[in-house]
């Protein structure tokens, strides 16, 4: 799977999680500039990912995420050994 | 030195004047400014603890240069560890020691173990619980790189002791005040006159509307067996209105003060009492604390939990919240105080509608019956728990919560205060709730609030905002309500 | 920018800035009994051979002008705690180079005065830290304290610049002669001598009394042991009070401070005249229930004064 498909993917389990067909994500995305994404949601929203690629982010590794771009990272890291 | 003392003034002022006029060139020095003034304004309080506050400073100076430094990942957590253990170590030595000793007696005693531990003669450092909890939000980030470890100290240094917010808040996070401390500051005069503003506002909510509810509650408090419900109810509320107005006007002076001197501080306060939920309540009361638990106790705790569902986020929240009432200090009272309003999020958990944010009123001049029933009945539930907070036991408060709720209900309260000055206190509520109503969308309820108005017409308001303070505010020096925590 | 700001502050400020340095002016003009208590007491330091000091009994009740032998000086004042007169007499020592006898009046009231909350009298903490730069025993001073305006709620100071400072001035304030003594009308009615004004005086000064008088006997013998390097001797003593005070105040607390004031004269030798169940002051000698009139203020002074002579010769 390559690095868009995978954006892509991630961009519509946000807009299922998070009940808003408006958004667009892109690697610079933070969670200030959707409503919607706060600390509760942002649970859901990784447990949706894990479900959804069949990965397993460790604590760290989800805290220490800055931007999409920074959760795509991990995510290709977890799904292309 | 109270923010409301004239001593404060005359400090303050010296301050500003050689911060802008003789330092304004050098950071370096201005900072050195900050912390030397910080300093002073700590010992001016309570000298003896300066010079834990110096080490601490020191202690997590190097901690936060070698976390960064290392590249071991055992290296790493030991120091992480090393920093988290002094900072709760610290926070649990004065303020829960003893708590955690009568506790045990209490257990030892019910087991009928004849085994007495004494309780040690402590006295709690001012300010301890908020610049701990700055000196752990900075490792933390360090550790998690979201921030990188400042190398000059008198920035660090600076950041653990920054005056405004020392000794009752707002907790500013690392990152940001520190970039703050470390770029060079330009006076802005739109941001500092509406600094000003926010002081007037602060001021205005400290001395007129607490200090005379506090006349009014203090008697309610803390001779309430006997009194009617009427009265306690009346006391339940003006105490909500109270620790509020205290509270959130010391936060509009901290942070009115910051801007003065080109700093933007974090908000604690968004108008809480017009959240129209729990959950909505927490993201508008005292920020500066839930935001930062919500970053390192509940989001770590919900990641942990996240496989358990809506249980796991129950458990996690639950947590988070008591947390948010130990903070308050090591008192039943304050675990209670906590747990209730973890509970009140149950129902939102398990319905969905915990994070639905949509805002009161929208464009409209007044909200709609429906969203007056919400913030009623989130106002009520808050007040539920501020008896318990205020309550000397929870024994005390189970006292007044079964005398609250009996058929005395329906009769007149009856008031210590004198007419004369209840009818002012009454007023003086309604009039701030009506500022702070049509200012809700702003960062303070002054911040444009008569800006059409000729400008003759804005300053006779502030002007007759001061001539309120001085006649009818109280001026028996009362603390701030906040600066015992 | 900064100084532009700086003088908008400054405009906005200027009116309430010119007011309070108005209202500063204005105050410093308001005579009270501690300026003048202190004025009088200052101009006459250089002779003064014995000084009264103690609360509002004795403030009516001696009257220094009946002491011939001797120049002295009633310092009394209205809820003078033992804290303050010892304090009083302490600092000014230096200024009273030929003082020779203190007479410290006290009563059980101001032995177990409460100390914090219950003390209604702290508010006069601010005015013995203005007039005389005393350190005040419960509150924490405030810089505010040092100025007029500070001393008054600022709601007294904004109302009374309309109408004029003068008008705050203490009527009372002339019947108090050069010598400290306040003369105390003798128009009694019924009403200011009766078992019911005693019972409300006596509810209204047990409101808080402390259990311990450690604090208070602590300040008396700190006093005297100061006065006693200096060669200057003290005496307690305790006024005469009306037949309806004595009715109505609990004997318990009198017993009590019976048994403090006793030790404390033995272990510390200061002699002690108790006056308080003297049978020649009758209701014609009296302002109210606690307090003499000027014609018992002669009469008691008159006593005070053979007392005084036997010490002083």
């Amino acid at each position: 799977m390559d690095r868009n498909t995978v954006l892509k993917q991630v961009n519509d389990i946000f807009i299922d999680v998070l009940e808003n067909k408006t958004i667009i994500l892109t690697d610079q995305t933070t969670a200030s500039e959707i409503d919607e994404w706060d600390s509760l949601n942002h649970i859901h929203l990784v447990v949706s990912i894990e479900k959804h690629f069949k990965i397993r982010f460790t604590s760290k590794e989800i805290q220490s995420w800055k931007n999409v771009g920074e959760m795509i990272n991990s995510i290709m890291e977890k799904i292309s050994p | 030195m109270v923010f409301t003392s004239l001593t404060f003034l005359l400090f303050f002022t010296t301050f500003f004047f050689l911060y802008w006029f003789v330092f304004k060139e050098n950071v370096t020095l201005q900072n050195l400014l900050v912390l030397i003034a910080s300093y002073l304004f700590y010992s001016w309080a309570d000298w003896r603890f300066l010079s834990l506050l110096i080490c601490i400073s020191i202690l997590n100076y190097y901690l936060g240069i070698y976390i960064e430094k290392s590249t071991k990942p055992k290296i790493k957590n030991l120091l992480l560890y090393v920093g988290l253990i002094q900072g709760i170590g610290v926070l649990a030595f004065f303020k829960y020691f003893n708590f955690f000793i009568d506790s045990f007696n209490e257990v030892f005693h019910a087991l009928n173990i004849h085994w007495n531990i004494h309780t040690l003669n402590i006295i709690i450092p001012l300010g301890i619980s908020f610049f701990t909890f700055r000196t752990i939000s900075y490792l933390l980030d360090i550790d998690k790189g979201k921030i990188h470890a400042t190398k000059d100290w008198i920035v660090f240094f600076s950041y653990v002791a920054f005056f405004p917010s020392l000794l009752s808040g707002p907790i500013d996070k690392a990152k940001t005040l520190i970039p703050q401390l470390e770029q060079k500051r330009i006076f802005d005069h739109d941001s500092a006159t509406d600094g000003m503003r926010q002081i007037l506002w602060g001021l205005f909510k400290k001395l007129v509307i607490a200090d005379n509810c506090a006349t009014i509650t203090n008697p309610i408090f803390e001779g309430h067996s006997g009194l009617p419900a009427s009265t306690l109810l009346v006391g339940a509320f003006l105490y909500s209105i109270q620790v509020y107005a205290d509270f959130s006007g010391y936060s509009d002076m901290a942070i009115g003060f910051s801007r003065l001197i080109g700093f933007n501080i974090t908000k604690n306060f968004d108008f809480p009492f017009f959240a129209q939920n729990i959950a909505e309540f927490w993201r508008k009361w005292h920020i500066s604390l839930t935001s930062w638990v919500t970053e390192y106790v509940f989001t770590p705790l919900s990641i942990k939990f996240r496989d358990y569902n809506n249980f796991g986020l129950i458990l996690a929240i639950v947590i988070n919240l008591t947390i948010v009432g130990i903070w308050h200090g090591a008192k039943w009272t304050n675990i209670f105080y906590g747990f209730i309003h973890g509970c009140y999020f149950i129902p939102l958990i398990i319905f969905g509608t915990m994070n639905k944010k949509k805002r009161i009123a929208k464009d409209k001049l007044l909200p709609s019956f429906r969203e007056f029933i919400n913030v009623l009945g989130t106002f009520s539930l808050v007040m539920f728990t501020f008896i318990i907070f205020r309550s000397e036991s929870v024994i005390e408060a189970f006292h007044y919560y079964r005398e609250l709720f009996s058929l005395s209900i329906f009769s007149v309260p009856h008031i210590s205060s004198d007419k004369y000055s209840a009818t002012i206190t009454v007023l003086s509520i309604f009039i701030m709730f009506a500022i702070e109503w049509l200012g809700r969308e702003q960062d303070h309820a002054l911040s444009q609030f008569g800006f059409k108005w000729p400008k003759p017409v804005l300053w006779s308001f502030y002007y007759l905002i001061v001539f309120t303070i001085l006649v009818f505010g109280s001026f028996e020096n009362r603390q701030f309500i906040y600066s015992q925590f | 920018m900064v100084t532009r700001f700086l003088l908008k502050i400054l405009l906005f400020a200027s009116p309430i800035l010119l007011f309070l340095i108005y209202a500063e002016i204005g105050l410093s003009h308001v005579p009270t009994s501690y300026s003048i208590l202190k004025e009088n007491y200052y101009k006459r330091e250089k002779e003064l051979e014995v000084v009264f000091i103690g609360a509002s009994d004795s403030q009516l009740g001696i009257a220094p002008k009946f002491f011939t032998n001797h120049t002295s000086y009633n310092l009394s004042n209205s809820s003078q705690s033992i804290f303050t007169c010892c304090r009083l007499i302490e600092t000014n020592l230096e200024r009273l180079p030929k003082l020779k006898l203190v007479v410290l009046c006290v009563s059980p009231i101001l032995i177990f005065q409460s100390s914090g909350k219950g003390n209604v009298e702290q508010w006069r903490e601010k005015f013995y830290y203005h007039f005389w730069n005393l350190q005040p025993e419960f509150s924490e001073p405030s810089l505010l304290w040092r100025f007029n305006i500070g001393l008054y709620e600022p709601k007294t100071v904004l109302l009374y610049g309309l109408k004029g400072y003068n008008k705050l001035t203490n009527p009372l304030l002339k019947n108090i002669d050069s010598l400290g003594w306040e003369r105390g009308s003798s128009d009694n009615s019924t009403q200011a001598l009766s078992n019911k004004a005693a019972k409300e005086t006596v509810k209204f000064q047990l409101n808080g009394l402390e259990t311990s008088s450690n604090r208070t006997i602590g300040y008396i013998s700190e006093l005297n042991s100061i006065l006693k390097k200096k060669n200057i001797k003290l005496i307690l003593v305790q006024l005469p009070i009306s037949k309806y005070y004595l009715e109505e105040f609990p004997s318990e607390i009198v017993n009590k401070s019976k048994t403090v004031i006793d030790s404390l004269t033995i272990s510390e030798h200061i002699p002690y005249y108790n006056f308080r169940y003297d049978t020649i002051y009758h209701d014609s000698d009296f302002r109210d229930v606690t307090h003499l009139n000027y014609r018992g203020a002669e009469k008691f002074s008159n006593e005070l004064n053979k007392t005084l002579q036997t010490i002083l010769d």
